[in-house]
């Protein structure tokens, strides 16, 4: 138990802990900015899905 | 999973739960809407009221770390708790009651709060009362119901979270457009009238949906064996912690691949729901001050888009159970947050109100899959739920419980 939990809660403690730096520096402070960066990042959890699909296996030993 | 871990209810050789009638199992988790009404309302409203408080946009990102801090630690550390609770108002109970009393509190001081550090402190108080009683509710569909009638408990728990989660989003336009609430009063704080009156409601929800389950449902007495078996194991932190660590030991190797997709999902939800009305009131609205009408009329607007994609998400997490059979999980999984990512991306280029509920078919598809497991071999079972998810409770709870 918890562990689905963890894939949770901790990708959005790095969002707390990264975006307020990010925010002003990188993306010129504009809120329309950090939507872009959801959207790419959901791309990236499509090619991450896609690895998991291929081969079972040896995609516990590519993303592990 | 250890025997330890198990729901004492199917660890135990207790078998014979009396059949619950439809009404009855829905009413046994009519306390699961307050609970995911208090959910939506967070989802919804925290960012615009950091900005009423006069936070500045940077700090949204970590003033929202009540939620997934407190999912983090409190979660695991309450179900395993609970999982040996054996207290005279049951096993359950007592955790319903508690949480939904610190919800109720937490809901109903949030809007009079008058400064960030006022609200930042009430979010901790509303975060740990979710978490108190989400991860014993999970669990109570294997204590109270007989293994033929789960699958309805949860998919009940699933439909009162759609319901809920839409109401939640909906409930400031509905307050405004049928009950005639002003669009531009607001408390003393600046947090408009329409956002107290509906933290208000939910504060009601969440204790009146609890009582009415606990009181029409009771929970069933633990059999004496059970009982005895609880009493005789260890409460203290430590067992807990380290039954929880001997969990993470034991996680199936398959599930560490999916940590990537996890990171990248969670890390684009985050920002979708810490910046989204901001972006809204720049990119439609022309604005990013949060103490203009225009920026009350984008928190509105967010609401709405709120509520359609909470209810195509739910809509889609049905139909897409079967599809997902056919199709295989992991490409249905991959297209609908291609799709997700896409609507994110499109968002901020969209100046037309009606164009954004287009953009949310695409970010409802992609929130129905975060709650379903993207292979196939591995146990499915979708939950569209909160924002839950985090702060919400696991899937494993319900897929590796049953």
């Amino acid at each position: 138990m918890g562990i689905f939990n963890m894939f949770i809660c901790v990708p959005m403690l790095i969002f707390a802990g990264t975006m307020t730096f990010a925010y002003e520096p990188l993306l010129g402070g504009d809120a329309r900015n950090v939507l872009r960066v959801s959207g790419v990042c959901m791309l990236l959890a499509a090619i991450a899905v896609w690895r998991i699909k291929e081969g079972r296996g040896s995609a516990v030993v590519a993303a592990g | 999973m250890t025997a330890a871990t198990m729901p004492a209810g199917t660890g135990a050789a207790t078998g014979q739960r009396p059949q619950l009638s439809v009404s009855q199992i829905l009413q046994m988790n009519l306390g699961f809407l307050g609970l995911q009404f208090s959910f939506g309302l967070q989802q919804a409203n925290m960012s615009p009221i950091w900005g009423y408080l006069g936070a500045e946009e940077k700090n949204f990102a970590w003033l929202g770390i009540a939620g997934p801090l407190t999912g983090l630690i409190v979660q695991p550390i309450i179900g395993s708790l609970s999982d040996r609770t054996a207290s005279p108002l049951g096993r359950r109970t007592p955790y319903f009651l508690i949480g939904a009393l610190m919800c109720s509190i937490g809901l109903f001081f949030m809007p009079l709060s008058a400064s960030v550090l006022m609200a930042f402190s009430l979010l901790f108080l509303l975060d740990v009362g979710n978490n108190v009683t989400m991860e014993p509710y999970r669990a109570y569909v294997n204590d109270r119901l007989e293994s033929n009638q789960r699958s309805f408990g949860f998919l009940s728990q699933s439909a009162f979270t759609g319901l809920a989660q839409c109401l939640a989003y909906l409930s400031p336009t509905l307050l405004v457009t049928w009950f005639g609430l002003s669009k531009d009063a607001t408390a003393d704080g600046g947090i408009p009238t329409f956002t107290l009156v509906s933290f208000w409601i939910g504060a009601v929800l969440s204790l009146c949906t609890i009582l009415w389950s606990i009181t029409r449902v009771p929970e069933l007495k633990l059999p004496e064996a059970e009982r005895a078996r609880l009493a005789a194991l260890p409460k203290t932190p430590s067992a807990t912690l380290g039954e929880i660590f001997h969990a993470m030991r034991e996680m199936p190797k398959a599930m560490k691949a999916m940590a990537w997709m996890s990171l990248f999902q969670w890390y684009a939800m985050s920002g979708y729901w810490g910046y989204v009305t901001n972006s809204i009131s720049r990119s439609v609205y022309g604005t990013a001050d949060a103490g203009t009408a225009a920026y009350r009329e984008a928190v509105l607007t967010n609401g709405q888009v709120g509520a359609f994609f909470n209810l195509i998400a739910f809509v889609a997490a049905l139909a897409m159970a079967p599809m997902a059979r056919r199709v295989g999980a992991g490409r249905l999984h991959a297209f609908c947050l291609v799709l997700s990512g896409c609507a994110m991306l499109a968002m901020p280029l969209i100046g037309q109100k009606e164009l954004l509920f287009v953009a949310a078919i695409g970010i409802g598809l992609g929130w129905a899959r975060s709650w379903a497991i993207p292979t196939s071999s591995w146990p499915i079972r979708s939950h569209p739920n909160g924002p839950g998810s985090t702060w919400a409770s696991s899937i494993c709870s319900s897929a590796c419980r049953c």
